[in-house]
């Protein structure tokens, strides 16, 4: 049995009339159990004409390669192609070195061709994970593109979420950081930038490493407010931010509850950060404004690992209403910072160089007042900082293309901080 | 420096409770004579629970009301008079802020059942532990097929103590987890069974006079056993009602003292919280205040509920500085039955 808890960070005093509740959730898994859920690997890769260009064709086929090669025997996999359809080139089946030779040789016969209809990747995705055995299900998706504008992707992103996650990447410079951010967003995986596609093999390998980490299939989050209460949003924060509120399921017979998937989870810490609307109590009051319990499916049943409770109490003490939760201050401070980011960049492809400095300018001081280290060097690569204490900065005279999206797509990973 | 209404300590001018018992040093504004607090009248402390918000009855021990999450507040003041012979009053007293308190009675067949606990008040939720402990004790009651006094007893406690330790507490707060003292007694014509843990009181009174049943879990027991004070001076001193064992308290669940006693002679069974026997610390004190109100056994015609708000009165009247909680019955052994022994009601055994 794997071993879980949950812990609530939050000043639960409100001040009179006060409504908002937030805190942050800190859900840990210290302990796993022996025989980990299997784990189905699907590789989606790009296969359209731009794919063509320089070397991403051939290196992204070794990186599905390389991937291939060191799966264990326990592990069942597939291979999509897809340009403007998918083109199943492998279906999903054991790693047995004779599967693993008949995908090789398909992988050779792919051409860079056609358009970029990621709808299409999903839904055969799906279809191999529908007929996969139950267990840990997780894809690698790459693409070098902008999504074709008439592509239904958030239909499709809809019909897979909950049923398999999906590590969204990057390669080369011609493809939206907001597309694929949304795709990890729904599907619950990492998004990541892979500028120069030599690195391909090393990001795959991680992101098997990471899938063979992970040992319980499906955890969820189920959240009970009391009536009248309005979950204003429930976001992962740490390791990085993913607002996971669209992906509440509410049973119409009971609309207290929402539940929401987190996907696959090893020996791991993630933070979550709830906010709840509540109906005002009076002073001296005290209110569940929330209960957080975290549920997995075993043998069928379902199985509480943890429960947490939080709280709102209201109070004309200002001095105790007024105080910010130190975790609940450092993440909204860190979702702050990826906000920023992503809109000066934005900003700056507009050629808005006063919008992006003032965004950029505050993305660095946020970052450097939360020790966000990583985040902070990546900044330095696209602004020149004049006044660190104010957050005053200058955007360098020519901005590496790579160095903008790298910033822009890594604007979500946060930094934790003591609790 | 000014002195504790309870238990004398000197404390700074400006503390608002002693830092020795916890007990208010100031008469709150709102404070009231009992005989103006309003009474409600159950035979279920699950009726005398509702949501302040919401309005729906909520069972006792419930810590926020299922549909709109508010935190219930427990009364300040109640009693159950289903049976003449079987009553019990619970009331939050003079000094106290709120009425931490809880208490239960319960009849079936031919056996009744008392549960009295007191939240301990530098702890978590304490009145949500003390309902919790006395409801799942007689949950235990109503629904056992244990026969024995003992093993009734025994599961009665150990229900009581999963109750409280399921209440979540806060790490993160200086209090500790929920925390209270439990008394329960079993009671058959012919016999009465205690099972405790803390310093709530079990007495029996007869004619002639009245004995403690039970031997308080607490420092007061050790000072006036090892250090050969009387239960008087023993008051007075710090820290004397700290409690050696309880229920609660974030701590794996301590063995209660169980102690069966045979009736041979008809009586009365008071148990009450500390805030009733603060203020009659020798058994003669209370015999007398007893034998003031009323014969002893009582008339049978009689009701014990003007006897219980007596005893709330006299504890009021002397301070009323902490919760004050009772629950009487009375004993009338069968002549039919013989008892399994000559031996009469003496003082609580030294140990169990």
């Amino acid at each position: 049995m794997s071993d879980f808890s949950a812990q609530v960070f939050q000043n639960p005093y409100l001040p009179e009339n006060g409504e908002h509740v937030n805190a942050v959730l800190t859900i840990q898994c210290s302990a796993v159990q022996n025989r980990p859920d299997p784990l189905t690997l699907g590789a989606i890769i790009d296969c359209s004409g731009s794919m063509g260009e320089g070397r991403r064709i051939q290196q992204a086929k070794k990186a599905v390669a390389a991937l291939i090669e060191v799966l264990p025997e326990a592990a069942h996999f597939f291979v999509i192609a897809g340009n403007h359809e998918a083109q199943l080139v492998v279906p999903s089946g054991p790693a047995t070195a004779q599967n693993k030779v008949m995908a090789l040789s398909g992988l050779q016969a792919i051409n860079a061709t056609g358009g970029t209809a990621v709808s299409q990747w999903l839904h055969a995705a799906r279809a191999q994970f529908r007929s996969s055995r139950p267990g840990i299900h997780r894809a690698v998706l790459l693409t070098d593109g902008k999504n074709d504008n008439s592509d239904p992707l958030d239909q499709v992103l809809a019909e897979c979420a909950g049923q398999f996650q999906v590590d969204a990447r990057g390669v080369g410079l011609d493809w939206q950081p907001d597309q694929l951010r949304k795709i990890a967003e729904k599907l619950l995986g990492s998004v990541d930038i892979v500028a120069d596609p030599d690195h391909l093999q090393a990001d795959f390998l991680g992101i098997l490493k990471s899938a063979l980490g992970k040992a319980i299939a499906e955890v969820k989050i189920r959240l009970w407010t009391p009536q009248g209460a309005k979950v204003e949003f429930l976001k992962l924060v740490s390791p990085e931010i993913s607002d996971i509120t669209p992906l509440a399921r509410t049973d119409p017979a009971q609309p207290q509850i929402q539940e929401y998937p987190t996907g696959a989870w090893g020996k791991e810490t993630r933070d979550y950060h709830l906010c709840l609307r509540v109906k005002p109590g009076k002073v001296g009051q005290r209110m569940l404004a929330g209960r957080v319990t975290v549920l997995t499916v075993l043998n069928g049943q379902e199985a509480k690992l943890a429960e947490a409770q939080v709280l709102a109490e209201w109070t004309d003490d200002e001095a105790r209403s007024t105080l910010i939760n130190n975790q609940v201050a450092h993440y909204t401070g860190q979702a702050q910072l990826a906000q920023s980011i992503q809109e000066g960049i934005q900003a700056q492809r507009n050629g808005d160089v006063d919008l992006a400095t003032t965004k950029l300018g505050l993305a660095y001081k946020l970052a450097q007042d939360s020790g966000n280290e990583e985040t902070t060097r990546l900044l330095k690569k696209v602004v020149d900082v004049i006044d660190p204490e104010r957050g005053t900065v200058r955007l360098k005279s020519s901005i590496d293309h790579a160095d903008a999206m790298t910033l822009d797509t890594r604007s979500t990973r946060t930094r934790r901080i003591e609790k | 420096m000014i002195q504790c209404p309870r238990c004398s300590a000197s404390c700074p001018d400006e503390s608002n409770y002693c830092e020795e018992c916890g007990a208010a040093l100031r008469q709150p504004a709102s404070a009231v004579a009992i005989e103006e607090v309003t009474k409600v009248v159950s035979a279920d402390p699950a009726d005398l629970l509702s949501c302040p918000n919401c309005g729906i009855k909520l069972e006792a021990g419930t810590e926020f009301c299922p549909d709109c999450g508010i935190a219930p507040t427990y009364p300040d003041n109640f009693q159950i008079a289903d049976w003449p012979d079987l009553v019990a009053l619970c009331d939050r007293g003079i000094g106290h802020p709120k009425n931490e308190d809880a208490v239960i009675v319960k009849r079936k067949d031919s056996r009744s059942f008392l549960a009295l606990s007191d939240g301990v008040s530098h702890s978590q939720r304490p009145e949500l532990a003390a309902h919790r402990a006395t409801s799942a004790a007689a949950a235990a009651f109503m629904e056992s097929s244990y026969r024995l006094p003992k093993d009734l007893l025994r599961e009665a406690v150990a229900r009581a103590q999963a109750a409280v330790a399921e209440i979540p507490a806060d790490p993160n707060l200086l209090e500790d987890p929920p925390c209270a003292t439990l008394i329960l007694a079993l009671v058959s014509p012919n016999e009465i069974a205690v099972a405790w843990l803390g310093d709530s009181r079990a007495y029996f009174l007869t004619s002639e006079c009245a004995r403690l049943l039970t031997r308080d879990h607490s420092i007061l027991v050790r000072l006036v056993n090892e250090a050969h004070v009387t239960a008087s001076e023993a008051l007075l001193l710090p820290g004397s009602h700290a409690l050696t064992r309880a229920i609660g308290g974030g701590v794996a669940p301590e063995e209660p003292d169980i102690a069966i006693y045979p009736v041979t002679e008809p009586g009365l069974l008071l148990l009450c919280s500390d805030g009733l026997w603060n203020y009659v610390p020798e058994s003669t004190t209370l015999y007398g205040v007893v034998r003031s109100h009323t014969l002893i056994p009582p008339p049978e015609s009689d009701s014990l509920l003007p006897l219980a708000e007596a005893l709330v009165k006299y504890a009021c009247a002397q301070g009323g500085a902490d919760n004050i909680s009772v629950a009487l019955t009375r004993i009338a052994p069968s002549n039919d039955q013989s008892p399994t022994t000559n031996q009469t009601i003496r003082e609580a055994p030294s140990s169990s």
